[in-house]
């Protein structure tokens, strides 16, 4: 515990407005990370933690419904900002975000090594030169050699150009560093090596990582804290060694028992039903009508965060 | 998650999102308009009959006034201008007369018709005709007229004498040059006016008679007028009746042409053949180029090269060029242009979309599905690909009918069209090859240009909605 | 699990002997053609009934194997035996029909696998349209049973659905009853579960396992995720870069793998684990390899920790290195 918490959110809103209502992706989510900790947001899809990402980092559609709450980052109200100064001082100099399907998110036409340097010369005015040598050592320390620095996207493998991406990411030296999926479309032994290197820059250089996945057992490679969210809210927050031994909320629970496990014998179990729409969830906890431990206060009440243990919070009556 | 494979489309869905735009509302509005008109038209008048008409059979046209203008136009000049007036002699009502006064003793008679009417216009008639309506034997003694013109105030002035050659003939007042050398002289003699030479029979017939018309100057004398003649026949049963026609220089909704033809046949008929045309072209260059295409993209391999490379060279074929030559050498009815145009554009870069969407599709799961619970590749084509292009293929298909009705008119205005049928590009045709424009007749223009850039637009505004509905990504949210 | 039995002898419903599959790729329009070499040389049997899971990593071959062995692509090479026929280049119409009825595909996309403009009752009664089975009434009982079966009930509200009403869980229980349909002997489910959420793969993989017992169905899983092989079969192929580089009983294989990769394959898998983030995997580096023109050899050979000079010159046999357990690996001659 180093103090004050590095980033503090609290209460933050993300509702899109579609044709068919308003989608209520993020609904009032808090929670707290410290410098160097790594806070994992698992969820099935469409539990709203991609839209948590686009959330922290402002990056927002035109269909922007409701975008409110408070986001302090080192003491710092990070929603108070405008456009120009989050632009300017917050994205990617101190937040930077690897996207799902990154490999896909490097421009084709453009080489490497000069969009690894893109972020020092926009962001910190770095000359073109120096950055272009940042950008090389960039790419060595994520383990891809400097001479790709000259090469065109298409030349680079998957694995390479989630490393590249992983590379122009950190080339700032950003205090948090969220993935969004980072090693989806990657093959086993590809994002064994990934999760290698993030645990490695994770060590070395003290960042904090929001790690956003939908496989559980993914997350527990670099999650020091872990936070569950379900249609929106988040149900569950703990430590690592609460959530992946003894998780308190059913839905944790039902999630841990339906994944299946290499090296333990367990009876795989499953949740009926879908989850619910973002447009209109159920009233009470969102998850009630899917959990075999429901109480009537269930359908009527939205349950508040409950602190069972020190920090650790469950969103469930049961543990009221 | 969710793979991007299109949602279903309904017929009611579709519709129900197409009103949903201002785009669709209004395009349906125009297009439920046209379609209304051309239903009407081809109900009301059938096509014998309007291609009747628009060679003007008969003389049908005859008492329609030349280039009147139509008479909403009153609203813009704030004239009273005036409308077409016809009396005849047999007319039963006030103002005409006709005494027969028998000779006795003789074959002789003599009749007096008095046919009067009011002109309160603000401006001159465009022409005046009297028809003739005799009976006698040509080869006999023929009848003698002699014509008087009595103004307002009373003034009788003599407009010809002359004897009768044809039952049917028409004295074409307005443009005959005996009889304007013998108003003017009749005018300097009696009033001791000299008309300036650009003082027309009209105006000196209607206009009041002062010393301004030396200078051209004339104004409408507004009243009652008559015209008098007492005619002499010879023979048993020989008889004269006539009428007179006061044209104006305003008619009906849409003005006349220089052939006297109400242009409202012509833009009422233009529109069903504007919207056969555009849309059979449409239609079947559509269907034949989803064969083709379809047969390209799914066999690929030799069958797709051989077709891919018909089609280039097609694309590379002046179309335009190649139509205007064709139809400069033979004279072709519309049928014949319409079959000329779809050969023309069968191959066309349509094709290549197309294609490129069938072997899109024919790679989507659920084909390869078919295949393995054993569909043939007839089956696929027909039950799994073409349903899948044929929505997208609706909004190009519906954008395109512009292009052949402007197509259509454009061969019209050249001259090159149908020379029987009554069509937009043939009013516009008409209308530069009579210098519309400098004579200002601009109605005849733009009533035509306005029914054409009608129709492109709702059709262009129908494609874009359907576009938007049926391409998800072009939607706003 | 059922009990493991012998994998030689006869009663094969289906023996695949070096069966290859490549796929040839043009540069240019007067260039030689370059071999893409998806299935390099793959043999097994199956027996009735026999559930087997086919892992590997994208680019290996698994999802062309299962094609191929579907004939949904042509063999290049080698030999498929089904139900004691040779299907390998089955051209007979009848035949051919037979063949569609006899074995079925399942796969990975339930959206993409399904035509947006038909109902599901319509998808269903596709199969039995084309194999001319039964009259209207007839096809109605199949359909009905056949939703009932993959628990889509009540059956008369899913009938008239389109599939963009259903959710993905729901839609794989279409296709897997849409697979069913006609009664097959041998199913070839690829990636079934990949695109579906945590918490409803294990629902759609129950149901697959029930019905392949319960029909007595051979059943070839496709898949790149380990961890649930062992729920589903009591087989298992280790694929990579075109090859099966180890096969044999789920468990054994799991428990005491022999191959390099496999090894890799299995380190590399976490299970949910707080210690995970303390220490780092001991995987091999580098990406499996491109299959165009591979180099002779083992394809392993590039990134394997435990590489002979043999390996790069001779492609390994395969040989049983105990009862059932088979590995393609110079280590083990």
């Amino acid at each position: 515990m180093v103090g004050v918490a590095m980033l503090e959110v609290e209460n933050l809103r993300l509702y899109y407005a579609t044709r068919k209502g308003v989608v209520k992706a993020v609904d009032r989510v808090s929670f707290d990370l410290e410098r160097g900790e790594t806070l994992a947001i698992v969820g099935e899809s469409g539990c709203g933690k991609s839209s948590m990402a686009k959330a922290l980092t402002r990056l927002l559609p035109r269909n922007v419904h409701t975008y409110d709450g408070v986001v302090r980052l080192d003491g710092k109200n990070l929603m108070e900002l405008s456009e120009e100064e989050f632009r300017k001082n917050v994205r990617w100099s101190q937040i930077s975000i690897v996207f799902q399907g990154a490999q896909n998110a490097l421009n084709p036409v453009l080489k490497v090594g000069f969009q690894i340097a893109e972020p020092l010369m926009v962001h910190d005015g770095v000359p073109k030169e120096e950055a272009l040598k940042k950008a090389r050592e960039a790419l060595r320390m994520v383990g891809v050699h400097e001479s790709f620095a000259d090469r065109y996207p298409f030349e680079l493998s998957g694995g390479m150009r989630q490393r590249a991406v992983i590379a122009m990411a950190l080339i700032t030296n950003p205090k948090l560093v969220i993935l969004d999926e980072p090693t989806s479309a990657l093959d086993v032994i590809t994002q064994a090596n990934i999760m290698n290197l993030l645990k490695r820059i994770k060590m070395e250089r003290n960042l904090s990582f929001i790690f956003i996945t939908h496989d559980i057992a993914l997350s527990s490679e670099l999650a020091d804290r872990v936070a569950v969210m379900y249609a929106g809210q988040i149900v569950e927050l703990t430590d690592a060694e609460e959530f992946y031994t003894n998780p308190k909320h059913p839905y944790s629970q039902k999630l841990m028992a339906s994944v299946p496990t290499l090296r333990t014998d367990k009876k795989l179990e499953f949740i009926p039903g879908a989850p619910p729409s973002l447009l209109a969830p159920p009233p009470g906890c969102r998850f009630h009508p899917r959990c075999d431990k429901a109480i009537p206060r269930c359908g009527e009440e939205e349950p508040p965060a409950i602190e069972v243990k020190e920090k650790h919070y469950v969103k469930c009556w049961l543990y009221a | 998650m969710v793979s991007d494979v299109g949602m279903e489309y309904s017929l009611k869905g579709i519709v129900k999102e197409l009103l949903s735009y201002k785009s669709g509302i209004a395009s349906v509005l125009i297009l439920a308009l046209l379609i209304g008109l051309s239903v009407y038209t081809v109900v009301t008048i059938p096509p014998e009959q309007a291609i009747a008409m628009w060679r003007g059979e008969n003389n049908m046209w005859i008492e329609n006034p030349r280039n009147a203008a139509p008479e909403w136009i009153t609203y813009f000049v704030h004239k009273n201008l005036p409308k077409t007036i016809k009396v005849a002699s047999w007319d039963r009502r006030f103002g005409v007369v006709k005494a027969v006064a028998p000779i006795p003793d003789t074959t002789l008679k003599k009749i007096h018709i008095e046919v009067s009417f009011d002109y309160n216009y603000d401006d001159f008639p465009s022409e005046v005709n009297v028809f003739f309506k005799a009976k006698f034997n040509a080869s006999k003694t023929t009848p003698l007229i002699k014509m008087y013109w009595v103004k307002p105030d009373g003034t009788k002035i003599p407009i010809t004498e002359f004897t009768m050659r044809d039952p049917d003939q028409i004295l074409y007042i307005s443009v005959d040059q005996q009889i304007y050398s013998g108003l003017v002289a009749w005018l300097q003699k009696e009033k001791g006016v000299k008309p300036y030479k650009t003082v027309t029979t009209q105006e000196i017939l209607f206009g009041k008679i002062s010393p301004s018309m030396e200078q051209g100057k004339v104004e409408v004398e507004k009243g009652t007028y008559k015209l008098v003649v007492d005619a002499t026949t010879y023979n048993e049963g020989d008889d004269v009746d006539l009428k007179l026609v006061v044209y104006g220089k305003i008619y009906g909704i849409a003005g006349t042409d220089h052939l006297r033809r109400p242009l409202i046949i012509a833009l009422l008929w233009g529109t069903p053949v504007a919207l056969a045309f555009g849309l059979t072209a449409s239609l079947a260059i559509s269907i034949i180029q989803l064969f083709i295409a379809t047969i390209s993209g799914w066999y690929a391999g030799i069958v797709d090269s051989i077709i891919q490379r018909i089609t280039e060279i097609y694309m590379i074929i002046p179309f335009l060029p190649f139509l205007i030559m064709m139809a400069a050498f033979y004279k072709l009815d519309i049928w014949t242009i319409l079959a000329v145009v779809i050969v023309l554009s069968i191959f066309g870069a349509g094709i290549k979309s197309t294609r490129a969407l069938v072997m899109q599709i024919k790679e989507y799961p659920y084909v390869e599905a078919a295949k393995a619970y054993g569909a043939s590749d007839a089956r696929i084509i027909t039950l799994y690909i073409i349903p899948k292009i044929l929505p997208p293929l609706v909004p190009g298909l519906i954008g395109s009918v512009p292009g052949f009705v402007f197509l259509e008119a454009a061969l019209s205005f050249l001259g090159l069209g149908d020379p029987y049928l009554p069509t937009w590009g043939k009013i516009i045709n008409d209308a530069r090859n009579n210098g519309a424009l400098y004579k200002g007749y601009y109605y005849w223009i733009l009533e035509p240009s306005f029914m054409l850039i009608l129709t492109a637009l709702a059709f262009a505004m129908l494609g874009f909605a359907l576009d938007k509905i049926v391409n998800p990504r072009l939607r706003e949210m | 699990m059922r009990e493991v039995v012998g994998v030689s002898g006869n009663g094969y419903l289906l023996e695949v002997e070096d069966l290859k599959k490549w796929f040839e790729v043009r540069k240019g329009l007067f260039s030689n053609p370059l071999w893409l070499k998806a299935v390099d040389g793959v043999s097994f049997e199956l027996k009735p009934g026999e559930a087997v899971s086919l892992v590997g990593e994208s680019g290996s071959g698994k999802t062309t194997l299962g094609k191929t062995i579907l004939l949904l692509h042509e063999p290049t090479d080698g030999k498929i035996i089904f139900k004691g026929e040779d299907v390998t280049h089955l051209k007979d119409k009848k035949r051919l029909m037979w063949y569609r009825r006899e074995t079925a595909l399942v796969q990975q996309d339930p959206f993409g696998a399904m035509p947006s403009f038909m109902t599901i009752y319509r998808i269903l009664e596709e199969p039995l349209i084309i194999h001319k089975i039964g009259d209207k009434k007839e096809r109605e009982e199949r359909i009905y049973k056949a939703l009932e079966e993959v628990r889509l009930t009540p059956v008369e509200d899913f009938a008239p659905k389109y599939p963009h009403m259903l959710s993905g869980g729901q839609l794989q229980r279409v296709a897997i009853a849409r697979a069913l349909i006609l009664g097959p002997s041998l199913v070839v489910a690829d990636e079934p579960v990949s695109m579906l959420d945590a918490s409803v793969r294990v629902e759609i993989l129950n149901l697959m396992r029930e019905m392949q017992e319960s029909r007595n169905i051979t059943f070839i899983y496709i898949t790149h995720d380990l961890s649930t092989t062992r729920y589903f079969s009591e087989w298992i192929f280790i694929m990579y870069a075109g090859h099966i580089v180890e096969r044999g009983p789920t468990q054994r294989v799991i428990r005491n793998p022999l191959h390099p990769y496999t090894k890799a394959l299995l380190a590399a898998i976490p299970d949910p684990d707080p210690e995970n983030r303390k220490r780092f995997r001991d995987v091999p580096p580098g990406e499996p390899p491109a299959l165009i023109n591979p180099p002779p050899g083992c394809r392993f050979a590039p990134r394997c920790p435990q590489v002979m000079d043999k390996c790069k010159g001779e492609e390994p046999p395969e040989v049983e290195v105990e009862h059932n357990h088979f590995v393609k690996c110079w280590l083990y001659v």
